[in-house]
């Protein structure tokens, strides 16, 4: 039924001038793309090594060092640019492991319906329940992390919103009549499942990637910032943790590295906006 | 976060002067040389019989910790609701009443900001402006410390320390309400019982508030009850920036101190609220909608 009779290019050419519509989703992909940018490019980029120690801790912002210096005078705008990186990664891996739970999870739930279902979505309520930032947390300090660690972590505890959705997807979807023409020539679950009903699924589930990326990059600070993070690298969260001791005399430690944070976030939320508007027209009750 | 080769290597510390044999005296007294099966069982069977263990590195047993510092997350994390629904509620109708206008697209603006922030940012931030430089309110703790007072200007004084922390914990929330209501209000408003309402000649003010609102409550109280747990991790943070005196401040302490019992009674603790809250979810549905009723089959 989403314009099901119209040529596939046309569609595509629809749904990105809906996109372009979304100004706060344009606006968005512009800075997404800019901050992969960055952080593609952070080895060329930062202007010193982000753990080297300088001689002069704590200094203002001045043309040496653009966002000013931290505890140990390391440079704040260096160590920003490798942290964008770390919360890039942890973000994005973390998002996809998420999904592709969730697609395995709430799709067969969803097309088998059942005591499958059943079975499925009671473990998925069961987890949505759970404080899963606790749990992280409890594993972590126990285990302790390394960024590996953190992207298996937060991306299996935040599947559960994803499956739920999906399986809806799937329960709606299955009773259409191409699954029944599919059915008919003889194809089989997995056929059915995976190349016939999933693309037509995918509108729903691709904002979620980028929302779910949101939400991964702000759980991985806020873990480095409680001092549970990778020590090994450099991240935004735990150059906040430093901060908080150091603000009284230096704003700057706690001011650029939560602006990046909230600015990676921020451009996520408007794209995933972006995308659903332009993805689920349907929702859109503007 | 290096991690700890054991426990005990952790409570003796650097005080490097500890023979082997002490060293497998203490394990033995703590149980730590069954393997780690039976050691699950006995820590079942201590929780049966309410024992949440004992923090060593305290000296205080789990839940005598945990207890004492239940009330003060049990204030911050209900002022902080309050604000999120109260102020939330009312963007969200404003803005939904206005859709389409630019108050609209400012509230809009402002809930997309408000949950785009970073909790923990968000505090450094009101701490770096309204204390540090405008010196409006403290930076940390619940009572002003040496001295405290009692009565209405102790509770004052808790107010006053209260502001910050609850903006922080509550913004995040406070935004996603607005968009929630934001939403269902503009469906609800919609409905034919609301232009019922308006030809009675209702007032404005009645039916945004009296008739479309309770309606458009429903899926906040949904979320509502699913954030409570989420809410706990906006308390371990908060806390920890503010020194406030509760279960998330109580975390942070346990995560450094490696105190592995206490952070297991705290996530026992975390989760037994969540489903309480899930199961006080359903029941406050039936007062928001007296149509759905809870009837054995």
């Amino acid at each position: 039924m989403r314009e099901g009779v119209e040529p596939a290019r046309q569609r595509k050419g629809t749904v990105w001038t809906r996109y372009q519509k979304h100004r706060g989703g344009v606006a968005g992909l512009l800075v997404v793309a800019f901050l992969t940018g960055v952080a593609l490019l952070a080895p060329a980029l930062a202007p010193y090594d982000p753990l080297a120690l300088g001689d002069r801790a704590l200094s203002a912002p001045s043309t040496h060092h653009p966002m000013g210096t931290d505890h140990l005078g390391r440079d704040i705008l260096s160590a920003v640019v490798w942290g964008l990186r770390v919360s890039l990664v942890v973000g994005i891996g973390s998002a996809l492991i998420s999904v592709v739970q969730g697609i395995f999870i709430g799709g067969p739930a969803g097309y088998f319906r059942g005591r499958l279902d059943n079975l499925l979505m009671r473990a998925t309520d069961a987890f949505m329940v759970l404080p899963t930032f606790f749990l992280i947390l409890l594993v972590v300090s126990v285990f302790g992390a390394s960024i590996w660690k953190l992207i298996a972590l937060i991306g299996i505890t935040n599947w559960p919103p994803i499956a739920r959705l999906v399986r809806a997807e799937f329960l709606s979807l299955r009773e259409r009549e191409f699954i029944l023409a599919a059915r008919t020539v003889g194809a089989g679950h997995f056929m059915i499942m995976f190349r016939h009903i999933l693309p037509n699924a995918l509108p729903v589930v691709i904002p979620t990637i980028s929302l779910r990326t949101a939400g991964a990059v702000i759980t991985e600070a806020s873990l480095s910032f409680l001092g549970v993070g990778d020590p090994n690298v450099v991240s935004l969260g735990q150059m906040l943790m430093h901060a908080l001791q150091f603000m009284r005399m230096a704003w700057w430690t706690a001011t650029f590295p939560g602006l990046t944070i909230f600015i990676i976030v921020l451009a996520l939320n408007l794209v995933g906006d972006g995308l659903n508007d332009a993805l689920n027209p349907r929702f859109k009750e503007r | 976060m290096p991690r700890p080769a054991t426990r005990i290597t952790y409570l003796y510390g650097s005080s490097a002067e500890v023979s082997a044999e002490q060293m497998h005296r203490l394990r033995e007294e703590l149980g730590l040389t069954q393997p780690s099966y039976i050691q699950y069982v006995l820590y079942l069977r201590q929780l049966f019989r309410g024992d949440l263990g004992f923090s060593v590195i305290n000296r205080k047993p789990v839940l005598d910790l945990i207890l004492e510092r239940i009330p003060a997350t049990v204030v911050l994390m209900s002022a902080a609701f309050a604000f999120s629904v109260i102020v939330g509620g009312f963007w969200g109708v404003v803005s939904a009443v206005k859709a389409r206008t630019q108050i609209d697209y400012w509230v809009t603006i402002a809930s997309l900001v408000g949950y785009s922030m970073p909790t923990f940012w968000l505090g450094l931030i009101l701490i770096l402006v309204f204390s540090l430089q405008l010196g409006w309110f403290p930076t940390m703790g619940m009572v002003t410390l040496g001295r405290e007072r009692s009565g209405w200007s102790g509770l004052g004084d808790i107010l006053h320390h209260l502001v910050l922390p609850t903006i922080t914990l509550g913004t995040f929330y406070l935004a996603i309400y607005a968009r929630l209501i934001r939403a269902s209000m503009l469906e609800v408003l919609g409905q034919e019982y609301i232009t019922t309402a308006w030809s009675k000649g209702l007032s404005a003010r009645a039916v945004h508030y009296k008739h479309a609102l309770r309606n458009a409550m429903l899926p906040v109280v949904t979320i509502a009850g699913l954030q409570i747990g989420f809410m706990f991790t906006g308390a371990v943070l908060t806390e920890t920036i503010f020194a406030w005196p509760g279960m998330g401040g109580l975390t942070y302490q346990a995560v450094l101190q490696r105190d592995y019992a206490l952070l297991m009674g705290l996530f026992l603790m975390v989760s037994v609220c969540v489903i309480l809250m899930n199961l006080v979810t359903d029941l406050v549905y039936t007062l928001v909608d007296p149509r759905i009723r809870y009837t054995p089959r």
